[in-house]
């Protein structure tokens, strides 16, 4: 046997290196395609099984979901109103005077604004002593529906529905029709003046 | 994530699904899987309600004995808040027993705590079929003559009726409600939520905080109703009354026109008793009167309430007010002094099936001694009614020590007396809230306690933050 020469000697190791490498590259492959078959398999199972229980879940919860769903019922974010016209959102103020409100109590400077998301935020006079939060209104076209003083001074009144019309002097409501004298006397038939 | 994290996630989905739809913390097989579906609103809902809303139906076993039997359609409505909502949903578990619900009035309850809210009206009452109104009572008013025996005779040909049509009243007491309650609760998929009851509604409260503990955050009672106590009646009454003479001497026009304020109760009952006054409906005796004035002191809102002393001094003029007037000859089902609000729309069945054990009980509360105060008991009205009427009353045990409650009450109230709060109160998490210059709904009228409720659902553990209540206005007495 001849002795090799150093060169031959690194050759041979290296290439003893690259061998061993090798065949750990390609255990390690092997493992991980066995690995990977293995998982996939589970996964499938796992999938399978997953499938199996929601559907079972499905059938057994038909009279659940099969009319309102959970989905269906998530604490969503409430979208902006579409049909909502940008030209009537804004705030908006008018004097109410003694005379006009009559026995309504509702005397004084009123403040309206109409945001975009379908909520009335009102500033009533500072003797007013009754509820001034959580109204509404909706457009459709050129009339507005509002549901001020719902929870008092019109509980149990359909909300009040008005035309609507915004010009150079500010915001003008008209009654279509509103049960509730209170509203009619605040709203309508007086200018709104931009700005609070 | 990998295949195996996306199995596990979805099965434990379904676990939790399916926990939700069985019920974390009950679970019976005798009662079928009650049904919830999406329904339009009816017209008359929509008509008073523009807060974006949904309506639904839950259909659940009439008797839940018999869970294969008929079953009852609960009308429900939910309100989504603008923005980000809270976890919790709020409900709000009925009106007064046997009252439709104000779905306009609760319109905001949603964006006021920013949390989903559910309106439920209950069993027998409202849009919830099947109805339990008896329009037999509708004629039984006040200046009836003879009205106990009239009421007792319409209460059991509308209880034959009931039952003949399959219908037994006794389906609908509390703990048959507290129990719809809670199919809601599983049927939307939600652990534990947060409710509000308005005025004698929280005797369901009671039975479900008793009876599902774990799925209730907090509890709002408005004005309730007394829970393990007597009905509040003559007592209550007669405290409210002292509390707004009180008030009216303390504001100078109020004292100038009426100096002897706490006296004009008595004066006009002793006239009447005398020379009755002719109403549009019957005749206006001491009895009819008291039942007037615990009535007016109840509201609605302290408007109502304000206007008692005018109305008084009026009659010893002899002259009967408007708001007098429309009070007596809309009365129905002996309602006048003995519910706290009076609309047609009232279930009477479902009122009798919780109440009638209260009614029936004698009240040892001392109240005033002259012509008609008697009347304010309800023993003597409601004896002939309840008598055979299979009653269902509300649970008297032990409210959860650590329920965090917060208690709304108007000293003008005359359907609530210290007992009642009592009863309600006295725990760690109990927080009783007196609102100035308020009466029954005290929490109707004013944007403080609204304020005040807003912040507590958030944390209710604390105390709630009281400091609006300093400025609350007081009572807007009429001296004409």
């Amino acid at each position: 046997m001849a002795e090799r020469s150093p060169l031959d000697r690194e050759l041979a190791e290296r290439l003893a290196g690259l061998d061993r490498a090798d065949r750990t590259a390609r255990a390690d492959i092997l493992a991980g395609l066995v690995d990977a078959t293995r998982r996939g398999r589970r996964a499938r199972v796992v999938r399978r099984r997953a499938f199996v229980a929601v559907a079972a879940l499905a059938l057994a919860g038909i009279p659940f979901v099969s009319v309102v769903t959970l989905g269906q019922l998530r604490d969503e974010q409430r979208p902006l109103p579409a049909s909502s016209p940008t030209t009537i959102l804004g705030t908006y103020s008018a004097d109410v005077t003694a005379a006009a409100a009559g026995t309504t109590g509702v005397a004084g400077r009123w403040t309206l604004d109409l945001r975009g998301d379908g909520t009335l935020d009102v500033v009533a006079p500072k003797g007013y002593t009754g509820i001034s939060t959580g109204f509404h209104y909706s457009i459709s076209g050129d009339r507005v529906r509002v549901d001020l003083f719902t929870q008092d001074l019109c509980t149990g009144q359909p909300v009040g529905t008005y035309t609507w019309h915004r010009d150079a002097t500010g915001l003008h409501l008209n009654t279509v029709n509103d049960p509730c004298l209170v509203r009619a006397t605040l709203l309508a038939a007086r200018t709104w003046k931009p700005g609070a | 994530m990998t295949p195996m994290r996306l199995g596990t996630v979805a099965l434990a989905c379904a676990v939790v699904i399916a926990s939700a739809l069985t019920g974390c913390t009950q679970t019976s097989a005798s009662v079928a899987a009650p049904t919830l579906r999406s329904v339009k609103c009816p017209d008359d809902v929509e008509l008073v309600i523009l807060a974006p809303h949904s309506c639904m139906r839950l259909r659940v076993p009439e008797d839940r004995r018999h869970a294969a039997g008929r079953s009852v359609d609960l009308f429900v409505v939910r309100f989504v808040p603008p923005g980000l909502a809270s976890p919790d949903p709020m409900l709000v578990l009925g009106n007064e027993v046997g009252d439709t619900l104000g779905y306009g009035s609760l319109s905001a309850v949603a964006e006021r705590v920013h949390r989903v809210a559910y309106l439920l009206d209950t069993r027998g009452t409202g849009h919830s079929g099947p109805s339990m109104a008896c329009p037999e009572a509708n004629q039984v008013r006040a200046t009836t003559t003879g009205e106990a025996a009239a009421l007792g005779v319409a209460a059991h040909l509308c209880l034959a009726r009931l039952r003949a049509a399959g219908d037994d009243p006794a389906w609908f007491g509390p703990k048959d409600v507290a129990a719809d309650a809670d199919a809601l609760r599983r049927a939307v998929g939600v652990p534990r939520w947060n409710v509000i009851t308005y005025g004698s509604s929280s005797v369901y409260a009671a039975e479900l905080v008793q009876t599902h503990p774990a799925t209730v955050r907090s509890l709002v009672v408005d004005s309730p109703a007394p829970f393990a106590s007597q009905y509040a009646g003559t007592g209550a009454t007669w405290a409210a009354w002292t509390s707004v003479a009180t008030a009216c001497r303390a504001q100078a026009a109020c004292a100038h026109a009426f100096p002897d304020v706490k006296d004009l109760w008595r004066e006009v009952a002793q006239r009447l008793a005398l020379h009755p006054v002719p109403t549009g409906a019957g005749l206006l005796d001491p009895d009819a009167l008291a039942r007037l004035v615990r009535a007016m002191l109840a509201g609605d809102g302290p408007q109502a309430t304000a206007q008692v002393p005018a109305t008084l001094a009026g009659l010893l003029r002899g002259q009967l007010s408007d708001e007098a007037t429309a009070r007596l000859t809309s009365d129905h089902g002996a309602c006048l002094g003995y519910r706290p609000v009076c609309t047609q729309a009232n279930s009477l069945a479902v009122y009798l099936t919780a109440f009638c054990p209260l009614l029936t009980a004698t009240n040892g509360a001392a109240g005033p001694v002259f012509p008609g105060a008697e009347a304010l008991d309800p023993a003597n009205m409601f004896s002939p009614a309840c008598t055979g009427w299979a009653a269902a009353p509300a649970a008297t045990g032990q409210l959860p020590s650590a329920l965090p409650t917060l208690v709304f009450y108007g000293a003008a109230d005359p359907f609530i007396d210290s007992a009642a709060l009592d009863s309600w109160a006295h725990r760690p998490y109990a927080y009783p809230v007196d609102v100035p210059g308020q009466t029954h709904n005290a929490i109707g009228f004013n944007d403080c306690p609204i304020a005040i409720r807003n912040a507590w659902v958030d944390q209710p553990t604390s105390p709630p933050p009281n400091d609006c209540l300093a400025s609350m206005p007081q009572l807007p007495f009429t001296t004409r």
